[in-house]
Formats: structure tokens, C-alpha cells, sequence
């Protein structure tokens, strides 16, 4: 995300709403695209961006920019999505079995196509889908935001050694999903 | 270092560019030299790390600014216009004379009896008195007089059968 200037976020802070604006032109990518990665549902994708964006805007004025903004929005993002998944956990969670078993049958069948952009986010989906939420957080944050690990334990109120562990978790899972789809595919 | 440990750090660290100079310079030699390495390292780097970190960026829909900035929106308005209402219900009662009078002598009245006359508590009363009548008690003690002046604590001292001798 990209720096947002002091004067902007202190417009904001005092209502100015194109100041807002511009908060949001630069935030909003970030916030949306964690919230989407985490939830797999566009609409509440676009509901946590909402709730995020109206918060911020609720408590810009008491933020006196203790810390860095950067961080206090990731850290709402995180927690708003999570929110979400927990939520949606236990409501959905036979439902994605269901989708799951389907999808790797598919994805088994399509490993050398050429597969396009809504194909490549379906599988990246899947592949997300495999962690718990903790895990999958840190996989969005590291691999595909470009967060440091400094910055993955600010937003998360984590230690360093945590994202590490959490994040070794991930990858192993996902190496060895992705080691048996590759054996699959040679054994074919 | 032994083959674990290489993937270790090539799991976590390596991968994100987070190591030391020194640790990097030691698995790339290990790389190098081990073939078994190298083969977990160009298949976690291509189906683990890859498809996230080239992942198409996602931009959010064009109707959810719209919706904060009409929710924003609303909310200012729903503020203006209730400061709009008391600002109304303020200025139709100043504009009669009669009830601005009327307020204006409530409130003097509600200062003076209310703030500045207002009575001392009944307590504030007792400790008073007490206070009144130990400073005159010993305001005549220092001066060596056996006189009864019936304060509280004499009457205390002579119901005990107390005796002040001199």
C-alpha cells in the first residue's frame, strides 16, 4: 500500500470527504483484495470493505497517528475478515467440503490446460481453502500483499517467530497438496 | 547444515528474501551441490509461492465507494439536521420577548437561591457548631479558670465522673 500523506489523512480526519477519498483510492485495492482472499465471497468482500472504510473514517479523528496507518488499517482488515470467516465457517463448512472434493477432482484433470485469469483465481481460492484462517491471513499478507515479517506481527499483534511458524504450517500444507497433484499427474 | 534444515530456512525466509547474507550464501552453496534441495526448492517456489505472489490484483467494485460515501453522507445530514431542529426550537422560543423574560428571571432566581444562597447541610451545621464551641473551650482553659460552660466535652468528662483538678 502506498504511503498516504499526513495533510490528506488529517483532511480526513476532520471530515473532509475528498481527503476520504483519497484515503480510500489508495487503501481501498488492499483492503478489498485481503478481504476477498479471506472470505472467497465477493459480497462480503465488499462488505468488510465497507465496514472497514466507515470505521476508519468513525475513528480517524481519535487515531492522533499513535501508529503507523498503514498498520492500524491492516490490522482492521484482518480482523474484520476474520470475523467473517468465523462466521461463515460453521455455517458453510459441508457446503466447501462438498466444493472441495469437486474441485480437486477438476483441478487434477486441468494441471498442464491453459487456464484463464477467473480459473487461476478459482485455484487460488482452492488452494487458500486448505488453510485454517490464521494460516491463510498469512499467506495474504506475505505472498500476495508483500508484507515483511515485521510488518505481518505489527498487524497481527504477533511475534516474528509466530508469522514464521504460521507461515511454515501454510506452505507445508499447500507443497504437499501441490506435491501430490504433481505425482498424480506423472503416475498419469 | 543438514538437508532439514536447508529446507527449513528455504520454507521460511529463504523464499521471502528474510535471512542473513550469511545464511543465504550458505543454502545457495548447499543448492548448488545437492540435487534433492534444489528440487524442493523449484517446486515450493513454483506451486506454493508463485501462483500468490502472481496473483492478478483485485480492485473493488465501483458501487462500494458509492456506498460509504452515501452511508457518510447520511450520517452528516442526520447530525446537521438534528443541530437544524434544536437550533429551530432554540430561536422560536427567543423570538417571543415575554419567554425570554420569563427564562431570564427563572434563571437568575435558580442562581442566587439555588447556587449562592443556598443553605448549609445539616451535617456541615453540627460540625460547625462542635468546632465553635472546642475553640471557646480552650480559649478559656489556657487561661487556668475552673468554669462550666456546657460544652459537650464537659458534660462527656462529668457524666464519666471525671474530675478536672488543679
Amino acid at each position: 500500500m502506498q504511503k498516504i500523506p499526513k495533510s490528506i489523512l488529517k483532511g480526513a480526519a476532520n471530515g473532509n470527504i475528498a481527503a476520504f477519498e483519497h484515503i480510500y483510492r489508495i487503501a481501498g485495492g488492499f483492503v478489498y483484495s485481503i478481504a476477498l482472499h479471506m472470505t472467497h465471497n465477493n459480497e462480503d468482500a465488499q462488505e468488510v470493505t465497507q465496514d472497514v472504510f466507515l470505521k476508519i473514517f468513525k475513528k480517524l479523528k481519535g487515531f492522533y497517528f499513535r501508529a503507523a496507518f498503514k498498520t492500524w488499517v491492516y490490522r482492521m482488515t484482518v480482523n474484520a475478515a476474520l470475523d467473517i470467516c468465523r462466521k461463515h465457517s460453521q455455517l458453510s463448512r459441508k457446503a466447501r467440503e462438498f466444493e472441495k472434493m469437486l474441485k480437486i477432482k477438476n483441478l487434477s484433470e486441468e494441471v498442464h490446460g491453459i487456464i484463464d485469469k477467473r480459473e487461476a483465481h478459482e485455484h487460488l481460492e482452492y488452494w487458500l481453502d486448505l488453510l485454517n484462517p490464521d494460516q491463510r491471513v498469512v499467506i495474504v499478507l506475505r505472498d500476495i500483499e508483500g508484507l515483511s515479517y515485521k510488518e505481518i506481527a505489527r498487524a497481527l499483534r504477533i511475534n516474528r517467530n509466530t508469522v514464521r511458524n504460521r507461515l511454515r504450517r501454510a506452505r507445508l500444507t499447500l507443497y504437499a497438496v501441490g506435491r501430490k497433484e504433481v505425482i498424480l499427474d506423472e503416475v498419469r | 547444515m543438514k538437508c532439514a534444515e536447508i529446507r527449513d530456512l528455504i520454507l521460511v525466509g529463504y523464499a521471502d528474501k528474510e535471512l542473513g547474507r550469511l545464511s543465504m550464501g550458505r543454502i545457495k552453496r548447499h543448492l548448488l551441490k545437492c540435487k534433492h534441495c534444489r528440487r524442493f526448492e523449484v517446486l515450493m517456489l513454483k506451486n506454493v509461492v508463485s501462483p500468490f505472489r502472481h496473483a492478478d490484483p483485485v480492485t473493488p467494485p465501483s458501487g462500494v465507494w458509492h456506498n460509504i460515501s452515501t452511508i457518510i453522507y447520511e450520517h452528516h445530514e442526520k447530525a446537521q439536521r438534528f443541530l437544524d431542529n434544536i437550533k429551530d426550537d432554540l430561536d422560536s422560543i427567543f423570538s417571543h420577548p415575554v419567554a425570554v423574560t420569563v427564562m431570564t428571571v427563572a434563571l437568575v432566581f435558580i442562581l442566587v437561591f439555588g447556587v449562592i444562597l443556598r443553605p448549609l447541610p445539616v451535617e456541615m451545621q453540627l460540625v460547625n457548631g462542635y468546632l465553635a464551641e472546642q475553640e471557646e473551650f480552650l480559649r478559656i482553659a489556657d487561661t487556668g479558670k475552673e468554669v462550666y460552660l456546657g460544652t459537650a466535652t464537659e458534660d462527656f468528662i462529668i457524666q464519666g465522673n471525671f474530675f478536672i483538678s488543679r
